[in-house]
């Protein structure tokens, strides 16, 4: 019963409440939860093998022994669209872990050093920001080949500048606060300033930020694998599934339908979750 | 005022040269040497020497960096390797299309977006500021290329009301070029014209709080010149900096678009050149275009020092 109290007065437990009283948002969290479920447990929920070749039903329309149809292969198109959840995701969250951890890191350096260091980092960061996130991802590719690994680099790295530059500025705000003067009078050195004091007081700004380039990357993952630079075939994500797709938009249209469909669920999704948290943590942020 | 454009200006010289830092240190990057593959798999050792003292591979990185952005200051970005064409004169061929793309983009999206954002704002919490705002939710969160795709499939497989793909230059046939450009710019305009709606949805309730607003309601302006003449003239600066900072991520879709549509602009050629392995076409046009949103930028930031010289060099928009 104790643990219930100290729980109810946790932080988090606040954030939570307020963040479930909207209902865009929750509606967002229910199916981030479900995407959550299919990607961990799709082997059981998917109706057919998603890699079982069955050519006599290929290329069939939705029906209800096939609800999204079949592919060229006679792949069951709902199962791959289960399947490929996996890959979507996986490159998503791997990506934007890169440009979170490295941007965070360039943003609270630069932030909080200020000086020449400062002035080097941000217009480092302004000139990666001109280039188009596809190209600089595109031009990444081109350097380290086509691939899923490659393309969640590329992805990340294109997504450093917004990490930074956000985290830069909350980083200047609260360094005028007394706390970290007190901690400077105190003789800690500026890595553990910045570790336990400044991180925390930046985190709720890098959790929203942190969901909305969730979103993006998945947007991102499908075009990089349209273009044939991401995931490669055999291997299904919606982006590759969008890419074979393609060749078949005057006959077998659903191919293309239900993948498109469930990115702009999840992105959505995605998205709701970000505006809701952004409310419930009370972030200032600039959206663009 | 005069001082604080000099400035803006002057600020384009560091970028512009970070920009080609990485870009060189992203050429140097490239898997592969340069004089083996200009030789191919005949060349003996010597040769192979020879020609990296010829091309200056065996010069300090920071030689080799003047050298290569002499030259690019000159417009040369090399040759492609696979047809020994200028990179520069692949550019000014393709750029065309891309340009066309995007400026139709924009001017589809404004043309819509604007009103159906005012609508939004005039009609705050009504039914038809819900299904707005909500259509424009889901219009941020389609892929542009699904978009088009899905355009393919309803207007062209299905209807046969408008070319697939193809394309025809705009001074040899008029009609024909804006055929093929109606569902390009419809699929790369849809994101734009959500943004659009939800920016000047809010840039106009901002402004419709404001007390001059009141002061024109109690003169009796009558309401239409209220709303055009005094709140959407301060309700645009907002909405024009969302256009120009979307321009960079429409140059990035413009790659996709072209690709499902079959254009043959700058993005098209780009990913062609990643297949074929032509590294100088993508370093080349990525360079440019990173140029481009630079200058893009700092135009934008000239205009607003006209439009409303209170905005100090630093302000508003970073």
């Amino acid at each position: 019963m104790k643990r219930f109290e100290e729980l109810k007065a946790s932080n988090f437990y606040k954030v939570w409440r307020k963040l479930i009283r909207r209902r865009v948002a929750a509606i967002g969290l229910v199916v981030c939860a479900i995407l959550v479920i299919l990607v961990i447990f799709g082997d059981f929920l998917s109706p057919y093998d998603p890699q079982a070749i069955n050519t006599p039903e290929a290329l069939q329309g939705p029906s209800l022994s096939h609800p999204f149809g079949t592919d060229e292969m006679g792949r069951d198109v709902l199962s791959r669209v289960i399947y490929g959840a996996r890959l979507t995701m996986l490159v998503s969250v791997v990506a934007v872990a890169i440009s979170l951890v490295a941007g965070t890191a360039l943003g609270l350096v630069s932030g909080y050093v200020g000086g020449w260091v400062d002035l080097v980092i941000s217009k480092f960061i302004e000139a990666l920001s001109a280039f188009p996130m596809v190209m600089f991802a595109l031009t990444i590719s081109a350097i380290l080949g086509p691939g899923m690994r490659n393309v969640m680099i590329a992805i990340g790295v294109a997504y450093v500048p917004a990490f930074a530059r956000i985290v830069r500025g909350m980083v200047l705000t609260v360094r005028e606060r007394e706390y970290i003067e007190n901690a400077v009078s105190v003789g800690l050195n500026w890595f553990e300033i910045l570790i336990r004091y400044v991180l925390p007081n930046v985190s709720s700004v890098i959790i929203v930020q942190a969901s909305l380039a969730a979103a993006s990357a998945i947007l991102s993952e499908a075009t990089m694998s349209f273009l044939g630079v991401g995931v490669q075939a055999p291997e299904a994500s919606w982006g590759t599934m969008l890419k074979t797709g393609y060749n078949y938009l005057s006959m077998a249209p659903w191919m293309s339908v239900f993948p498109g469909i469930a990115i702009v669920v999840v992105v959505l999704a995605l998205n709701f979750v970000g505006d809701g948290l952004r409310d419930a943590l009370d972030v200032r942020l600039k959206m663009d | 005022m005069a001082t604080q454009i000099v400035k803006k200006l002057l600020s384009i010289i560091p970028l512009v040269l970070i920009i080609s830092i990485i870009m060189f240190a992203l050429i140097n990057m490239l898997p592969g040497d340069a004089a083996l593959a200009l030789l191919g798999d005949s060349g003996t050792l010597e040769q192979v020497e020879q020609m990296r003292e010829e091309l200056g591979l065996n010069d300090s990185m920071p030689a080799q960096y003047w050298n290569w952005l002499k030259g690019v200051l000159q417009g040369d970005l090399g040759d492609s390797m696979f047809t020994g064409q200028p990179v520069i004169d692949r550019i000014t061929e393709r750029m065309p299309v891309t340009f066309e793309l995007i400026l139709l983009s924009v001017v589809f999206a404004t043309i819509i977006g604007v009103p159906l954002g005012i609508v939004c704002a005039v009609k705050r919490n009504h039914m038809s500021d819900y299904i707005l705002s909500a259509v424009s939710m889901v219009g941020v969160a389609m892929p542009a290329f699904w978009v088009g795709m899905l355009l393919i499939i309803l207007f062209s497989t299905k209807l046969h009301l408008l070319p697939a793909s193809g394309y025809v230059p705009f001074f040899e046939d008029p009609l024909g070029n804006l055929k093929t450009m109606v569902l390009p710019v419809f699929a790369t305009g849809i994101a734009l014209t959500a943004t659009i709606v939800r920016q000047t949805r809010s840039a106009m309730l901002d402004v419709l709080g404001q007390d001059y607003m009141m002061t024109a309601k109690s003169k009796g302006v009558k309401y239409r010149v209220q709303l055009f003449r005094h709140a959407l003239k301060n309700a645009l600066i907002p909405v024009i900096t969302a256009i120009s900072m979307q321009i960079a991520g429409m140059i990035g879709g413009s790659v996709v678009i072209e690709t499902v549509f079959l254009l043959p602009g700058m993005g098209k050629s780009m990913v062609d050149a990643i297949f074929q392995r032509d590294y100088p076409i993508v370093m080349g046009e990525a360079l440019v275009i990173a140029v481009f949103i630079i200058l893009l930028n700092t135009l934008v930031d000239v205009i607003y020092i006209f439009i409303d010289p209170r905005i100090s060099h630093s302000g508003k928009r970073k």
